[in-house]
């Protein structure tokens, strides 16, 4: 592996001399020189492979100073540089207002991940957010290393401790004082804790022995801007060269660079590229789309795909429906590939696929519970909203509800008849509903239930809104304040508590009642991101899927939802239009 | 002595038919840990279902045995007009997908259908019972039992029968004792077939009975509820235990072979 490197090398500066050897002379040795100072990007290789084919077009040479983000920014300021590239938010628009920095442009991404002996110590892994990990770092005071150098990570790294409320001092806290890659194999050689970027963990991952033991916050994404001095304030200083390399940088053909960059060494890219939106980069959609949805968005989801198809007829859309949890489990256990999640309940995908397998979740529209019968159940001619719980109290009546461990419409049914009892103030009312439901009454997904209304087997079963409209079934409606529907009450749904298994065979947890709210998001890894966002652009507008949603008997939210103003930065750029950041 | 190249197609064959087989029950059987399979043993439930699931099995065989042997004896006996058309009524349970097995048996059993509501005044439920578990493994179990023990007859020639009947006995005494000494190892065989197929079914059975549940069932349920992980224990047993039994059974047989 070594030799090789260095075969590599040796060859790279005998053609790099040949090629000098050819073009200096014509050139008449006044080739220009543009100074650029940046971190890991250079320390990683990717500027070398970006700065060969630029120098070849401008016919000059690219002179790297290597500093982490605060050090390449006082560089600039101070006109010692001409172009940065640096990932430190709030210090580059500082910059940039202060008139030390132009032409600042998105170029890539890449994020943050902690990592830290395979026994992983403090027990970080399935921390909800990095603080929590910083946390269980701190209070276990498991070694834990920091560059200390006031770089973009180092500050990065500094804001997480003040928000974990820990104060990073003592034995198990070591500065280095060195660079992402050095510092990294210090942490595998002391087998410590350190938050570097992936790519310097990709980059280093033969030479180390840590693993990736959080990832997934998005407020850990480092998105990388290009940045030019101010040639007015130091008109010395190469501008014209420093706006050639971000225009060239930011083209499709420098963002391939990036794109590619680690892909043939490594198998992953290093670096995401972020200057050219991909839908344009790459025209219109093809291919297939595979959604894995709750069962109660099947015959919506089908109509939806009817008409994009239409609309996109190279792309295909797959469907498969299985309770929202099981969805879940496909892409968590079995790794089924999968571009959309679409979930019954959006705390699914919360729970069970952020942050490993996705990065955000939408929340998207809205269902009731209702209690749905034939002509031929028994007292179909009796039943009304009034005397419902009557019937069901009733020998001889047959309902039943879906699995409460396995769809979330069987805990919500559950928390229907717990919500009745407070709501027409009978006590023993939940109680003596349950004991006329034997346990044969119930199904794995509720939209089985269907069947057996229709076969007769069943009389009555607690279905959503939507099953019952796409199902021409029967349905008795019940007021807001016990049907899920109107998050108005979620104070009162609170109230109404159902145990459900938990992560293991005999573990339970509680579900608390809540408005029945679906949840979307796209795929971490998913086989075609461009398609798949194409879809969701056209599933979450309100002339389009959220019409056909509205007609089907599901209620959206227009415009779509989601919690915090940083997922919303975190949604493909064609999606954070269609949404409104609202708790 | 040089073998014959296709001596050789057929050993490959062999070895990758084998491979195809067992590499992914394999896998499957040593993916969980000892002490989860431990755990999972005592949890009553895994238990129940298991019991359940070998005794609905075995009750849907001994059905196929007391209503299907005259059927396969008469069907290996005599010719008559339609017999194809009986016999591929009878090879139908195997062609149809399963969950439409459970839909079917449902829709007759419901109160929209008059069957169903004779059953209902005889208070027999099928949906959520485990009379509908039974009557679904024998709806999908028959059709191994009958073809097996009709094979087990057409081989038995008719004139050791014809013998008997000339001596004096009857039908039924003939059947008991000159066929059926000779047919019980393929009648077996059948049950063996029967209750496999009965064992393993699914998609039917979670259409008719999510409750009480078979082994199956269970499986799909901690799929479901807690993933690969704790599915797979269940699923490792419930092979084990029906494995063990069918060889248990074929040992059984092959052990009388010999002493006759």
């Amino acid at each position: 592996m070594k030799s090789y490197r260095w075969l590599k090398a040796s060859m790279l500066v005998l053609a790099i001399f040949m090629v000098g050897l050819l073009v200096c002379p014509q050139a008449g040795w006044t080739q220009e020189k543009l100074v650029l100072s940046t971190g890991s990007p250079y320390e990683l290789g990717l500027i070398d492979a970006i700065a060969m084919p630029f120098e070849a077009k401008y016919n000059c040479k690219v002179d790297v100073v290597k500093a982490g983000s605060g050090k390449a920014i006082k560089l600039l300021s101070s006109g010692k540089v001409d172009v940065i590239m640096v990932h430190a938010k709030k210090a580059e628009e500082k910059l940039v207002k202060d008139g030390y920095g132009v032409n600042r442009r998105l170029v890539a991404h890449n994020d943050f991940v902690i990592a830290g002996p395979k026994k992983d110590p403090a027990k970080i892994k399935g921390s909800k957010d990095a603080t929590e990990a910083y946390k269980r770092i701190g209070r276990s005071k498991s070694l834990f290393f920091s560059r200390g150098d006031n770089s973009g990570t180092h500050k990065k790294e500094m804001s997480i401790w003040k928000k974990a409320g820990i104060k990073p001092k003592g034995k198990w806290y070591r500065t280095t004082g060195k660079f992402m890659g050095a510092t990294l194999k210090e942490a595998s050689q002391g087998q410590g804790y350190f938050m570097t970027d992936r790519s310097t963990y990709i980059y280093l991952s033969k030479e180390i022995d840590l693993d990736i033991l959080f990832e997934g916050d998005p407020s850990l994404v480092n998105h990388y801007h290009a940045i030019a001095v101010n040639p007015v304030r130091y008109p010395e200083r190469n501008y014209e060269l420093a706006v050639n390399f971000i225009g060239f940088i930011t083209s499709p053909a420098g963002q391939k660079i990036i794109r590619d960059y680690g892909k043939k060494e490594f198998d992953k890219s290093l670096y995401f590229a972020d200057a050219i939106p991909s839908i344009q980069a790459s025209g219109k959609p093809t291919g297939t789309v595979i959604i894995f949805n709750a069962g109660s968005l099947t015959i919506p989801l089908a109509k939806m795909e009817k008409v994009f198809e239409a609309r996109y007829p190279k792309v295909d859309i797959i469907r498969e429906a299985a309770g929202s949890r099981k969805c879940a489990r496909k892409i968590t256990d079995l790794k089924k590939p999968c571009d959309i999640m679409a979930s019954a309940d959006y705390t699914v995908i919360d729970q069970l696929l952020i942050p490993t397998y996705a990065d955000w979740n939408i929340r998207f529209a809205t269902n009731r519970l209702v209690l749905c019968y034939t002509n031929k159940s028994k007292y179909a001619k009796e039943i009304n909203a009034e005397n419902w719980y009557e019937i069901l109290l009733r020998k001889g009546v047959v309902w039943g509800h879906s699995d409460p461990n396995l769809d979330p419409c069987g805990y919500r049914s559950v928390m229907v008849l717990q919500l009745a009892e407070k709501y027409y103030e009978k006590p023993g009312l939940f109680e003596k509903l349950i004991a006329n439901r034997p346990k044969e009454n119930i199904r794995p997904k509720s939209v089985e239930l269907v069947s057996l209304l229709q076969t007769g087997n069943m009389d009555y079963a607690w279905e959503y809104r939507s099953v019952a409209v796409q199902h021409e079934l029967k349905f008795v409606e019940l007021p807001d304040q016990i049907n899920l529907g109107n998050y108005n009450y979620d104070a009162f749904y609170k109230k109404a508590v159902v145990k459900v298994t938990g992560k293991k065979p005999g573990t339970f947890l509680n579900k608390k009642g809540k408005s029945c709210t679906y949840g979307i998001t796209l795929l971490k890894n998913a086989p075609n991101t461009q398609a798949a966002t194409a879809f969701l652009q056209y599933m979450l507008d309100d002339q389009g899927g959220l019409k056909i949603l509205k007609e089907m008997g599901q209620p959206p939210f227009i415009p779509c939802r989601v919690p915090t103003e940083a997922m919303r930065s975190s949604l493909p750029k064609p999606l954070q239009n269609l949404v409104e950041v609202k708790d | 002595m040089k073998r014959e190249p296709f001596f050789w197609i057929t050993i490959s064959c062999g070895l990758v038919i084998m491979a195809f087989i067992l590499l992914p029950l394999i896998q499957m059987m040593s993916a969980p840990s000892v002490g989860m399979l431990k755990e999972t043993i005592h949890d009553k439930d895994v238990l129940r279902s298991i019991r359940l699931s070998i005794y609905t099995a075995g009750l849907a065989a001994l059905i196929s045995f007391v209503l299907g042997t005259p059927l396969a004896y008469l069907l290996a006996r005599s010719a008559f007009r339609g017999k194809r058309l009986v016999e591929s009524i009878i090879d139908l349970p195997i062609a149809i997908p399963h969950p439409v097995v459970g839909i079917a048996i449902l829709s007759v059993a419901g109160k929209n259908h008059w069957i169903g509501q004779i059953l209902s005044e005889l208070g027999i439920r099928i949906m959520g019972s485990v009379t509908g578990i039974v009557t679904v493994l024998t709806f999908v179990g028959l059709p191994f039992y009958l073809n097996a023990t009709k094979t087990g007859f057409e081989v038995i020639s008719p004139r050791l029968e014809k013998v008997s009947r000339s001596l004096g006995a009857s039908m039924s005494s003939t059947f008991f004792r000159i066929t059926f000494p000779l047919a019980w190892r393929s009648m077996l065989i059948g049950l063996i077939m029967c209750c496999a197929r009965a064992i393993s079914e699914f998609g039917a059975v979670v259409i008719v009975a999510y409750h009480p549940m078979i082994a199956p069932v269970m499986i799909y349920e901690r799929f479901e509820a807690y993933g690969l992980k704790y599915s797979q224990p269940v699923a490792v047993w419930l092979v084990s235990i029906s494995l063990i039994l069918f060889l248990l059974l074929r040992i059984l047989t092959l052990h009388k072979v010999k002493e006759e």
